[in-house]
């Protein structure tokens, strides 16, 4: 895969612990991915179907994201594992995954909350008070990733 | 009372600085009647606790001392407690063994607390010491050790370890959700955990469907885009993690993870361009410029360097946007194979 070449790049050797990280770098990290994922759909399958591309896009949307998110957050962790797997799974021999299903007892927390675990990436398993972190930093590379979508339609649309 | 205003009135300039004098003497007699008061208070406390309370159970809760020997106005004020209470001793939220000091602890430190507020209630010098040691409590009982965290029961809280904990885990949260709410936008009105978290849902599902809106569009119209830069893309990306690593000052990341494939075509390209001289400059590395030199002489054939000068620095000023392949790719028309 092509982004494996990256990956020693994007690991960042001194991650900040605070809520707000550095987002210039993911910004421009994660235009290039996407940027370079897009061109790898165009030029690798000029015949599949619509809905095949709108399904690999997306995905490469949600990699780059993941991967200019770096290891840092559970949500890119999480992502990337699901990505990976998925290609994993539908290339090589397939092997049965037993997932182990871990209850565990969480104090008084509100009913919105399974909702936000299941919309965020990777959520199942944390508390309530990571599960805000998660979402906080979610929330930023999501309205980037959407901001840098929306330039793209526009680039497309209107070149000169 | 007329008699006195008038006098007052009649002698207003010599007397304004007089009064004002007055006034602050006053105050300042005033606060040692109140560090009286409160002498008198503590050891009367001191006395009838000591003949009232009785030892409880090993899970009592320990306070520091420290902080209130910190506050100037109040240090007479509690010397003799301190005495009385021994060594100072820091809450453990897991803490399982008592101390070996005296018992009284969190019963008097209680009732400290009840005349602190009293003495809040009345002067506002000591009301603004006490609320900057309030909210010094927290944050320095949590520098001092790494695995446990301090916390400290303000007036009229429960002090069980668990209520403690439960607070420190609702401050946590509450934190949390007012960073949410800066994130969201419009969201500012709405109070409350459970409103707030219904907008978070709603915009993370929105999020989510514009990012799945805008794929579909970008499916349906791939044909325009005619040209395979998967290549000039991987030296780009490179260049871009070199350069963020290079400005300085901004990102810590170490040069150290350069990737090196990407200098495969430094051997190919001896020629550097004038134009490419500021570049160089702003990029301060010998060997980063390789790879733009040979991205620039790649578009050189094809006539549109300036262009792609002027886009370069947009990406250096981290600006980066689509715009970059406007003139060049496009407009050009260009099919490059590398």
């Amino acid at each position: 895969m092509h982004f494996n070449k990256c990956s020693e790049a994007t690991r960042n050797p001194n991650p900040t612990p605070d809520l707000n990280p550095n987002l210039n770098v993911s910004k421009t990290m994660q235009a290039a991915y996407f940027l370079r994922a897009f061109t790898v759909i165009n030029s690798a399958s000029p015949t599949s179907s619509t809905m095949q591309r709108r399904r690999s896009i997306r995905r490469a949307a949600y990699a780059s994201m993941a991967r200019a998110a770096g290891n840092r957050r559970a949500w890119s962790r999480a992502v990337l594992r699901r990505l990976h797997r998925g290609v994993c799974l539908s290339s090589s021999a397939r092997r049965v995954v037993i997932r182990r299903r871990i209850r565990v007892s969480r104090p008084r927390e509100p009913g919105q909350a399974d909702v936000l675990r299941s919309l965020v990436p990777g959520g199942k398993a944390m508390d309530f008070c990571n599960l805000l972190e998660e979402t906080a930093t979610y929330i930023q590379c999501l309205s980037a990733q959407v901001r840098r979508g929306r330039k793209d339609i526009r680039w497309v649309y209107y070149p000169g | 009372m007329l008699h006195c205003m008038a006098s007052s009135s009649t002698s207003t300039s010599t007397s304004t600085s007089f009064s004002y004098l007055s006034v602050f003497e006053r105050q300042k007699t005033w606060l040692k009647s109140q560090q009286q008061q409160q002498h008198q208070a503590n050891y009367l406390i001191n006395e009838s606790l000591n003949s009232l309370y009785q030892p409880s159970d090993s899970h009592t809760m320990h306070y520091q001392q420290e902080h209130y020997d910190q506050l100037p106005s109040l240090n007479s004020g509690w010397p003799d407690l301190s005495s009385l209470t021994g060594d100072p001793v820091s809450k453990k939220r897991k803490a399982e063994t008592s101390r070996s000091s005296s018992p009284n602890n969190n019963v008097t430190e209680e009732e400290c607390n009840k005349t602190e507020k009293r003495i809040k209630g009345n002067a506002e010098i000591t009301a603004a010491l006490l609320s900057n040691h309030q909210d010094k409590k927290i944050k320095e009982s949590s520098t001092q050790k790494s695995d446990y965290i301090h916390v400290r029961a303000r007036r009229g809280q429960a002090t069980d370890s668990h209520s403690l904990a439960e607070r420190v885990r609702r401050e946590k949260i509450s934190a949390r959700m007012r960073y949410l709410q800066d994130l969201v936008p419009g969201c500012n009105r709405i109070t409350g955990k459970a409103g707030m978290l219904d907008e978070i849902i709603n915009y993370v599902q929105s999020l989510q469907k514009q990012v799945e809106f805008l794929s579909m569009k970008l499916a349906t119209m791939n044909p325009r885009l005619d040209f395979s830069v998967g290549n000039l893309i991987d030296k780009e990306i490179n260049t871009m993690t070199m350069s963020n690593m290079i400005l300085p000052g901004i990102i810590g990341m170490s040069s150290e993870v350069v990737d090196p494939s990407c200098f495969q075509f430094s051997s190919s390209q001896h020629g550097m361009n004038s134009s490419n001289a500021d570049l160089l400059q702003r990029t301060e590395n010998s060997s980063v410029p390789m790879p733009e030199q040979f991205l620039d002489s790649c578009f050189n054939i094809h006539g549109a360097s300036s262009n792609w000068n002027a886009d370069l620095n947009c990406i250096h000023d981290l600006g980066y946007s689509f715009q970059f392949y406007q003139g060049n790719v496009i407009a050009n028309n260009l099919k490059m194979d590398i």
